[in-house]
């Protein structure tokens, strides 16, 4: 079943359509979801909104590009606007005051910079101007290739070459403080 | 599968790009986690109370949906204009009396209307209808006291643009070129009576008769002093 009879089926209210199309999805969506936000949980949270609105509004999907890119973008979209509206700050402590567990066990200095870069990371990217923390986020957390981001963008490829590496450059100085 | 460094998309970045582009795919080698085995089962019961809007329906069941909707709409406001119960009958039969009134009153403005109207047409047409003995202009549009190429050319030898006059130009209408103050006599001889040369010494001064002899009656002889 290619992506538009997915769509149309779904439109059609094909319940086991709607659930293929997650089962296929899913993966991709939380582990974009979750490199960018940097907590599993809420990458659910938001990927599970992107289901339900995508299955609200799947009849206007277009059949430009794939419906992986379309749903991709959704979920991204979203994930980088809860990142903006929470800004959270790494807990120190959990709610009863004790230390957090660190996990790893064996090497937890290891662990906390592993933790501190992955934040870092996570909040430099969030701080891109458009359109390149969209073209960094679909490349290296969404796994789109370059023609993919361009054909779920409607820009030319070049573009996306020089937004991509403009993006990374942007990026560098952030990344080069550890 | 996440995309590694030095690939055809790769192509084109600088030294710095490429480190970012390392830096970032190690990240999301690492962060890369599987939706929980309860995930499905949310998003489907998410997705069940969640119906289609309209929007996302088949065709059919929109078609259907605001077919019902219409009706819906236009038995209330039929129930609403008959009143129902609650409103009394008196109440009701003044609503209708005013109701053909008004449709009276629109039906007299646009009788008004129209006869205005084709009185103006009239009266803005009236002038510009044809003479009598004249032609009619294939131009309505112009003046008939103009010359027109493209109105009908007199037959009369003398042409007039003065209907009647056939094209023949002259100030005097009727005189067809003849010098006479006097309109309408063309050289005859006038009907009017009297002025004809007085054998009086003194004889009159007053003008009109072009010296011919007058069918008229016989004028008293003027007895003037």
């Amino acid at each position: 079943m290619d992506d538009r009879e997915f769509a149309q089926a779904i439109v059609a209210g094909d319940r086991d359509a709607f659930r293929l199309l997650v089962e296929r999805e899913s993966g991709p969506l939380v582990r974009a979801c979750a490199r960018i936000l940097g907590d599993p949980d809420a990458a659910e949270d938001v990927a599970q909104e992107c289901f339900v609105t995508a299955h609200k509004v799947i009849g206007s999907w277009r059949g430009e590009g794939s419906l992986h890119g379309w749903l991709l973008r959704i979920a991204v979209n979203r994930a980088l606007r809860v990142v903006k509206a929470q800004r959270r700050l790494l807990p120190l402590e959990d709610e009863s005051g004790e230390p957090l567990a660190i996990p790893g066990g064996s090497e937890p200095l290891t662990n906390v910079l592993m933790a501190e870069r992955d934040r870092l990371v996570q909040e430099a990217v969030a701080s891109l101007p458009d359109p390149y923390r969209e073209t960094i986020v679909l490349r290296y957390f969404g796994e789109l290739s370059i023609a993919e981001i361009a054909s779920e963008t409607g820009r030319p490829i070049g573009t996306v070459k020089t937004h991509l590496g403009r993006g990374l450059l942007r990026l560098r100085p952030a990344l080069a403080e550890v | 599968m996440i995309p590694r460094a030095g690939g055809t998309d790769s192509q084109g970045l600088s030294a710095d790009g490429l480190a970012v582009e390392a830096e970032l795919q190690d990240y999301a080698a690492r962060v890369a986690p599987t939706p929980s085995a309860a995930f499905m089962d949310r998003v489907m019961a998410a997705a069940e109370r969640n119906p289609l809007p309209i929007a996302g329906r088949s065709p059919r069941v929109r078609a259907s949906e605001l077919v019902h909707a219409a009706g819906r709409r236009l038995g209330v406001a039929l129930a609403q204009v008959a009143g129902g119960s609650s409103i009394p009958l008196r109440v009701r039969v003044q609503a209708g009396a005013m109701l053909v009134v008004v449709a009276l009153l629109i039906t007299a403005g646009a009788a008004l209307a129209t006869a205005g109207a084709t009185t103006v047409v009239t009266w803005v047409a009236g002038p510009q209808a044809p003479a009598a003995g004249s032609r009619p202009s294939a131009s309505p549009a112009l003046n008939p006291n103009q010359p027109s190429d493209t109105s009908p050319r007199s037959d009369h030898p003398n042409g007039s643009n003065n209907p009647g006059n056939h094209g023949q130009p002259s100030q005097n209408p009727g005189n067809h070129g003849q010098p006479s103050q006097n309109p309408g006599n063309h050289g005859q001889p006038s009907q009017n009576p009297g002025n004809r040369p007085s054998d009086h010494p003194n004889a009159s001064n007053n003008p009109g008769n072009g010296g011919g002899p007058t069918e008229g009656p016989k004028p008293t002889a003027a007895a003037h002093p």
